[in-house]
């Protein structure tokens, strides 16, 4: 079955990964029959997001098979305005991704003025409406939940889908249809994604493996052996995100 | 490939919907041809050891391919005599804490008195959670040379696994969160593969998250075999 990949990272962890050049990055997909990863830089994530989108921009450009989010942090809210100009006219970043909720970015929240701003930034000056969110718990759940209902133009995933509040999750956004559930993690716990498929149906989840940091098949493990239909394993996989993609392109 | 699986539970979840039950761990069992898994009830990590342990006995009785393996919820622990011996006598060939879920720490004299007793080819397997928790408990079981299995350790904690392996030669490690790429290849590499044991914690845990990892690992045959059934085999002679 084929795979799009909503949620990877390139660059290096603080933990014990060795497989970390793009080299690695294009093996792991291919050891895993991915067609296409979308990518945000680790190192601007947890460390200087200028730096790490700049070493994303440099590698995406020769990798056909590679799309960008672009990592903004609203502690440098001017200089994230810059890098929105500098890099959203690249057809190559689809997205805004993957935004923090405190954690690496320290008390500043999805749901604070600085993200609101550069959302309502992204909506006024460039055409992306797709934007990966790490979701974690209630809290994650509640302050994205308030975000996709203010911007109902931009298409939201939610990264890790809420865990370990995936039930939480399903139930919140069912009726918010710019949100899409992202199910990686590292805890594969049973019946988590029949659960999410039953509430809020196959076609609002994608898949996310959240490589380097995460084996691909480590998360695929969990689809493929969950009790739900080949169909929905092949929307969840492929197709929901291949309309995302779509989407884009089509603007 | 023969495949044993050294971490897994049966019976009632309380803290989340999931199915856990013997029949689910059995439907898994066949479906993945796993020749036979290290089980216990949960019966004996959340309400009472002494009637957890009595149940896993009972479905060992009945499913010869599940081996036994005692719990001690160390909150209740009475101080009772010669608990390991008797273990060993009613045919548990290995015992299984929770500090994780039971909230107890390592150094804890309920614990400690337990360590004292141990020792030999009955294993002890330990979920670890928290920075600085696996040099504790690799530090206390080397004194008393207790073959020791860290379960549960995933990326945060690959770091001090690695290192504590390396120090301490009784020290195992089990496999249901080797999550990230190529931590098959490092463990592999710098500890051997013979101290690295194939579990999965199913039902609890999809099964297949842990068997792809290890399948599409760089890694040769041999070495999976010995990470998928022949290590654990050791403890059971």
């Amino acid at each position: 079955m084929k795979i799009i990949d909503l949620h990877t990272h390139y660059g290096k962890w603080f933990f014990p990964i060795e497989k970390d050049s793009i080299n690695d990055f294009l093996d792991i997909m291919k050891r895993n029959e991915i067609e296409i990863s979308v990518v945000s830089s680790s190192m601007a994530i947890i460390y200087d997001f200028k730096e790490g989108n700049k070493e994303l921009a440099d590698v995406l450009m020769y990798h056909p098979e590679l799309f960008g989010y672009l990592f903004l942090n609203p502690n440098y809210l001017k200089q994230s305005f810059k890098e929105m100009d500098k890099y959203l006219q690249n057809e190559k970043f689809i997205g805004l991704g993957e935004l923090y909720d405190e954690g690496y970015i320290g008390s500043k929240t999805l749901n604070g003025e600085g993200y609101k701003q550069i959302l309502k930034r992204l909506l006024e000056k460039f055409s992306q409406r797709l934007v990966l969110f790490h979701c974690g718990g209630k809290r994650g759940i509640f302050r994205l939940l308030e975000v996709a209902k203010e911007f109902p133009e931009i298409n939201f995933i939610a990264g890790h889908m809420g865990n370990p509040e995936w039930e939480t999750a399903a139930r919140t956004f069912k009726r918010v249809k710019n949100v899409y559930l992202e199910i990686c993690s590292s805890f594969p716990c049973r019946d988590k994604i029949e659960t999410v498929v039953k509430e809020i149906g196959a076609q609002r989840i994608v898949f996310g493996s959240d490589s380097t940091l995460i084996n691909p098949a480590f998360i695929i493990g969990m689809v493929v052996e969950s009790d739900i239909s080949k169909e929905e394993k092949e929307k969840i996989f492929y197709s929901n995100a291949k309309n995302l993609l779509s989407e884009r392109t089509n603007k | 490939m023969e495949i044993v699986d050294v971490n897994t539970i049966f019976g009632f979840w309380p803290r989340k919907k999931i199915d856990i039950s013997l029949k689910k761990l059995l439907e898994i069992m066949k479906k993945y041809k796993i020749r036979s898994c290290f089980s216990l009830s949960t019966k004996g990590i959340f309400y009472e050891y002494e009637e957890g342990n009595k149940e896993t006995l009972e479905v060992c009785k009945h499913h010869p391919e599940i081996i036994p393996v005692a719990t001690i919820d160390f909150r209740r622990y009475f101080g009772k005599k010669n608990i390991i011996k008797d273990l060993i006598n009613e045919g548990f060939k290995a015992l299984r804490l929770f500090p994780d879920l039971q909230a107890w720490p390592f150094n804890y004299q309920p614990f400690l008195k337990i360590v004292e007793e141990m020792g030999g080819n009955f294993p002890l397997m330990v979920s670890i959670s928290g920075l600085g928790k696996t040099t504790e408990i690799g530090k206390i079981t080397n004194n008393y040379k207790i073959p020791l299995i860290l379960m549960g350790i995933n990326y945060g904690y690959f770091a001090e696994a690695l290192a504590v392996m390396k120090k301490y030669r009784n020290v195992y490690i089990e496999t249901s969160l080797f999550d990230t790429p190529d931590i098959y290849e490092i463990f592999v590499r710098e500890v051997g593969p013979e101290r690295i044991i194939f579990g999965s914690y199913s039902p609890f845990h999809y099964f297949s998250s842990s068997f792809l990892s290890l399948e599409r690992a760089e890694i040769s045959s041999k070495e999976k075999q010995l990470i998928l059934g022949e290590n654990i085999k050791r403890f059971l002679k």
